[in-house]
């Protein structure tokens, strides 16, 4: 009898001792949200999957899709029509393409480098894979000045380009905006040391270098990129160098073989001063101009032409420091204006300049912001006030344009909001008009029509830590703190809590199905 | 209806021809369950599964000389870590209670000692829930599942002839009467796939509370088979 009890439980242990994968004992590891078409999606990295919450007109659904090792980041691309997915695991680095609704992989794009970002140009056609300074590194060597030139439309197309700069791994990628006509799907990396320039739609070329003379005092490092308007036979870069004392303009063209050419020029602010901002403008006549904030003694702004011997085409100087430009528009959204003013002022005091006739009109306040934000390509702007008057109380004053009706002029209006607490953060749709904000512990979050002053507002179950709108939906949606994953979705149209829906730990969405 | 239930099973074993030199036992074990299904693996590191298993068993010796109905309660509560590495912490509980009906045949193999199976149908619920700071996901009991197992094993008892001596008593028959001993036996068992897929926080203790709260999607974490490897070992007293 105890031979055939040995042998049964010898027979039970061969059975059962297969333990269970590591992935269960590491920390667990997410990655999120990231809004793509119709959904909120995490990527777990301990557990190698992403979980996505669809939102339909009613309600939400979540589902978990099983990845490949070492998920990172996750783009929507071609269209929206797939998702590209970068895995950095140490066996097998690359891309994995899955079709956007299914989520079924579609694509392996192998890359050989552990890379830690994907830049996506606005063609959604081709992306950049780069090291970054800020992301954490992987184990084993890297070759920090790689990148690789990807395209999602023949599948699996990819090119290594060794940058060689000598610095380490690039500070970012920027992209020429959509319907630049030639200049379509040309990406610049900023280096620490330049620029290149790299024409996604012919990879194997030479990339086109701008190369910066270094300081005494250390690297000349871009700090901002803008793009003029591209069309014809060209266009302006504009750059500011960290603790430069110009900015630079580059003109970009292309020879009849079709091979990119550059040319430098040197735009000088006053003597003593520091570009802190550039903006370029859209409308007709300002093609080669860039607006440029400096700091002096007190505040000063100019319109820069890039190609003027005389540079200083209009200045502006104000009574109190200013260190950033917004764009503004007018009530009939044409009309361009600039908002000149100091990201943590206490003047309270916001410029805006017509940069057609220079004219300039001081905005007053009347209490110190420490942030100015607005919807992009909008007549709104929106201050954040530490304090109201002599309360405590916090607040947000939203500024808008308008014509007055009387004499035509532009001119504006301000609209004063006071607010329990200070905003822990906030969006604005897409429709231009509405903001949606959470205050910090108090669970209270709201939705602003910013052109009429109309808002909603909702007290949440727990206190939000972020907020934000889900694409091609009317689904806003607002984070709480939980490893585990907590949101709140409320539909934006019906802003109140018998429309909202909560999800907690959505983040082990299937943790019991074996992969 | 519980009451009427209670008053004829009161009444069939009152019944003269049926607890007529009827012997029946009664067991407290425990019972190690090893889980041999990959689901399992979130919550428990070793595949183990711990009850404690009570028995009560009636002999039926007018159907089959050996033969014994059995019933049995079985419960136990595994606490699993799940990403330990750091924060956060996971602790993962399954609270499970259970009710085994089986049929169990004895061999007696020498005065001392039985050989035993036993076939049985289990009906069971499992409560899982997940914590991690004040952050928990919770089942309800609504998952009550049914199962079969089966056992082989011995039962290890001290001779009745010799208790008999002990106490004074003309010896008997070796096969009858109080005693009592050990029981050790391996087998397998196997369930239906507990479904995890209404996850929720635990709803507020204040009714009115709960009724304000915004509504809550419940969260899916799938489904486990606790289906294995079992050992059992224990106490067993036969009257």
């Amino acid at each position: 009898m105890h031979r055939i009890i040995v042998l049964i439980l010898a027979g039970a242990l061969l059975i059962n001792c297969g333990g269970r994968r590591d992935v269960y004992d590491d920390d667990l590891v997410t990655i999120g949200p990231f809004p793509i078409n119709g959904a909120l999606c995490y990527i777990n990295r301990s557990l190698a999957d992403l979980v996505c919450l669809r939102v339909t007109p009613d309600s939400v659904t979540s589902d978990r899709t099983w990845l490949r090792p070492g998920p990172r980041e996750i783009i929507e691309v071609s269209d929206k029509s797939r998702l590209a997915v970068l895995h950095d695991d140490e066996e097998q680095p690359g891309v994995a393409l899955l079709g956007a609704t299914g989520l079924r992989e579609m694509g392996w794009i192998p890359l050989g480098e552990q890379f830690d970002r994907l830049a996506l140009a606005p063609s959604t056609r081709y992306a950049i894979a780069y090291f970054s300074k800020t992301a954490g590194q992987s184990a084993g060597i890297r070759n920090l000045n790689q990148v690789q030139v990807l395209d999602f439309q023949s599948v699996g197309a990819h090119t290594p380009l060794a940058l060689q700069t000598g610095g380490l791994s690039p500070l970012g990628v920027d992209f020429l905006p959509a319907g630049s006509g030639r200049f379509d799907n040309l990406a610049v990396i900023r280096v620490d040391n330049g620029l290149v320039i790299v024409d996604m739609e012919d990879p194997g070329a030479q990339p086109l270098w701008v190369r910066f003379t270094n300081t005494p005092g250390g690297l000349a490092q871009p700090a901002e990129v803008v793009f003029g308007p591209f069309f014809g036979d060209g266009g302006y870069i504009f750059v500011r160098l960290e603790g430069g004392s110009d900015v630079l303009s580059i003109r970009l063209t292309r020879d009849d073989s079709g091979a990119l050419r550059r040319s430098i020029n040197f735009l000088n602010v006053p003597a003593g001063s520091h570009p802190s901002d550039l903006l370029v403008l859209h409308g007709a006549g300002f093609e080669d101009k860039v607006f440029v904030v400096y700091g002096t003694s007190t505040g000063g702004a100019a319109l820069l032409d890039a190609n003027a011997i005389v540079t200083d085409e209009m200045s502006f100087d104000f009574p109190v420091p200013v260190n950033a430009a917004r764009r503004l528009l007018g009530p009939d959204g044409i009309k361009e204006f600039v908002a000149v003013y100091h990201t943590n002022t206490i003047s309270g005091e916001i410029y805006v300049v017509d940069p057609e006739s220079g004219d300039t009109e001081t905005v007053h306040l009347q209490d110190a912001f420490n942030r100015v934000a607005g919807p992009l390509d909008s007549s709104f702007l929106v201050a954040f006030h530490p304090k109201l008057g002599q309360t405590s109380t916090p607040g947000l004053r939203v500024v808008r344009m308008i014509t007055l009706e009387t004499s035509g002029r532009y001119s504006h209006r301000i609209a004063t909001y006071s607010v329990d607490q200070s905003l822990s953060s906030y969006t604005f749709g897409s429709d231009g008009i509405s903001m949606l904000g959470a205050l910090g512990t108090s669970e209270i979050s709201f939705v602003l029509d910013l052109e009429t002053g109309e808002y909603e507002s909702m007290r949440l179950d727990k206190a939000p830590v972020g907020v934000g709108l889900v694409p091609a939906s009317n689904w806003a949606y607002f984070q709480h703190q939980n490893p585990l994953g907590s949101l709140t979705f409320v539909p934006t149209d019906r802003f109140d809590r018998n429309h909202a829906l909560m999800l907690e730990g959505f983040v082990l969405e299937g943790l019991l199905d074996p992969r | 209806m519980r009451t009427s239930l209670l008053i004829a099973v009161i009444g069939l074993l009152a019944c003269p021809q049926f607890s007529l030199a009827r012997d029946y036992t009664v067991s407290v074990c425990g019972t190690g369950h090893v889980v041999a299904q990959r689901e399992y693996d979130p919550l428990s590191a070793d595949d183990a599964l711990a009850l404690a298993h009570v028995e009560l068993g009636l002999e039926l010796e007018e159907v089959l000389p050996g033969l014994s109905l059995e019933i049995a309660w079985e419960s136990g509560t595994h606490h699993g870590d799940m990403f330990p590495g750091a924060d956060p912490w996971l602790d993962a509980e399954l609270l499970m209670h259970g009710m085994v009906l089986s049929a169990a045949y004895r061999l007696p193999v020498t005065e001392w000692m039985n050989a035993v199976g036993r076939v049985g149908g289990t009906l069971d619920f499992a409560e899982l829930e997940i914590r991690e700071d004040d952050a928990t996901l919770l089942s309800d009991w609504a998952n009550a599942r049914l199962g079969v197992q089966g056992v082989i094993g011995v039962e290890i008892f001290t001779p009745r002839n010799l208790l008999r001596r002990w106490f004074s008593q003309n010896p008997g028959d070796p096969g009858e009467g109080f005693t009592m001993g050990l029981r050790f036996e391996v087998g397998w068992s196997y369930k239906q796939p507990f479904v995890y897929d209404e996850m929720n926080e635990p709803a507020p203790e204040d009714d009115e509370v709960a009724k304000r709260q915004i509504t809550r999607a419940p969260i899916n974490l799938g489904g486990i088979h606790l289906d294995g490897f079992i050992f059992r070992a224990g106490l067993v007293v036969f009257f």
